[in-house]
């Protein structure tokens, strides 16, 4: 049978080298994390990125107005 | 006009979108297209908003305009310095010094000069040449050494493209390119070489943006690759997120982050996948007058970092 491009071997020996070898799978496990963080932000902020700063703007305009209402205290 | 008698403007067509609202289509000039930001500042968004001057100790900066052009500065740090370790922890020196500075700031011409108080001297130039052509220049000399660099660039400005040349002492050449392909799309190379350490390196760019976000990738052949994402919700409001891995050294760093611009104060803060966490407020408390605050803590490293300061003057 001739070499496929990609075989079921190829893909066994890949997956064992990136994951079962320790020194791999640590930088890969680093690059997993770095990369869902940035790409899952992305998400987040083109998603929801008004609403964040819907709450953010009034979570800091909340001291200032209950300041105001309670001239007394 | 044309319209009155039914005819429609050659270069707009309208188009019925998802909604089946008209949409208006510009056709694309692209003879006409808008002129890219220069290379080296192709991830500004990013870096104003996740990269700010974060300090440790006190930091006090005094301004004072001479006149519309000229003015002096006084600066005094006192904070430990970092030195660099090949363990694991951080090794600091408690240090302190103060920092005399002139700017001279003209339409066309830029002088910026500063002396410290360990012999240091750090100077910057910026000169219009021509509409088009500008030289920069900057040098730092000290008393120590082979320690003592300069260097210089001319950028070179197109109606759709620049260029930029870079020499420096050391035999180091640099060169860079950036064109505006489409509208939102511009894309970039660069090349250097350094004589003394004979080595060069080769890097593209590419950056997308809109009024709304503004997305840039670079990849050099030192092994970086970094990627950045900047949604501007609105004009007080950013929010960024970058990544950067460079895959000679295996090190991998991913950074979330805000910038908000409120009516007295700017607020940054940023957390990355190293689990270290910073924060940068700049408060104004009168006309001239910013109160500065500044924090980093790293719990993998224990490393603790909070810094406060006034800027006085411009």
């Amino acid at each position: 049978m001739a070499d496929k491009f990609l075989s079921l071997e190829k893909v066994k020996e890949v997956w064992h080298t990136q994951v079962h070898d320790e020194q791999n799978w640590a930088l890969n496990k680093k690059l997993l994390r770095a990369f869902g963080l940035f790409v899952g932000s992305i998400i987040v902020f083109r998603n929801f990125g008004d609403q964040m700063a819907r709450i953010f703007h009034q979570a800091t305009m909340m001291p200032m107005i209950s300041s105001r209402l309670s001239p007394v205290i | 006009m044309a319209a009155a008698y039914g005819q429609v403007p050659p270069s707009t067509t309208t188009q019925m979108d998802a909604n089946g609202e008209e949409k208006m289509k510009t056709k694309v000039d692209y003879f006409n297209l808008p002129c890219p930001i220069p290379y080296e500042e192709i991830q500004r968004e990013a870096f104003m908003s996740l990269k700010p001057e974060l300090f440790e100790g006190l930091r006090f900066d005094f301004t004072k305009g001479l006149n519309q052009k000229f003015a002096l500065s006084h600066s005094v740090a006192m904070g430990p310095t970092e030195l660099p370790s090949q363990s694991s922890e951080t090794i600091k020196i408690p240090t302190a010094h103060y920092e005399f500075g002139a700017n001279f700031i003209d339409p066309r011409l830029m002088l910026v000069g500063r002396v410290l108080t360990d012999g240091r001297l750090n100077a910057r130039l910026k000169c219009d040449l021509t509409d088009k052509l500008t030289l920069k220049g900057n040098a730092q000399l000290t008393s120590e050494p082979d320690m003592s660099h300069g260097m210089a660039t001319f950028d070179y400005k197109g109606s759709d493209y620049r260029a930029q040349f870079q020499v420096g002492n050391g035999a180091l050449f640099g060169a860079s390119y950036i064109q505006s392909v489409t509208p939102h799309l511009s894309l970039g190379g660069e090349v250097f070489w350094t004589g003394q350490h004979r080595k060069s390196g080769v890097g593209v760019a590419s950056r997308y943006n809109t009024d709304k976000m503004v997305a840039t990738a670079q990849v050099a052949s030192t092994g970086i690759v970094a990627l950045s994402f900047v949604q501007k919700v609105s004009e007080k409001v950013s929010l960024a997120t970058d990544f950067i891995y460079n895959y000679l050294s295996k090190e991998v760093t991913s950074s979330v982050g805000y910038d908000y611009i409120l009516r007295q104060c700017r607020l940054r803060g940023k957390i990355d996948s190293n689990g270290c966490t910073s924060a940068f407020l700049e408060e104004r408390l009168n006309m001239g007058l910013n109160f500065i605050l500044s924090a980093e803590v790293d719990h993998r490293k224990k490393d603790y970092k909070f810094g406060f300061g006034l800027t006085v003057g411009e």
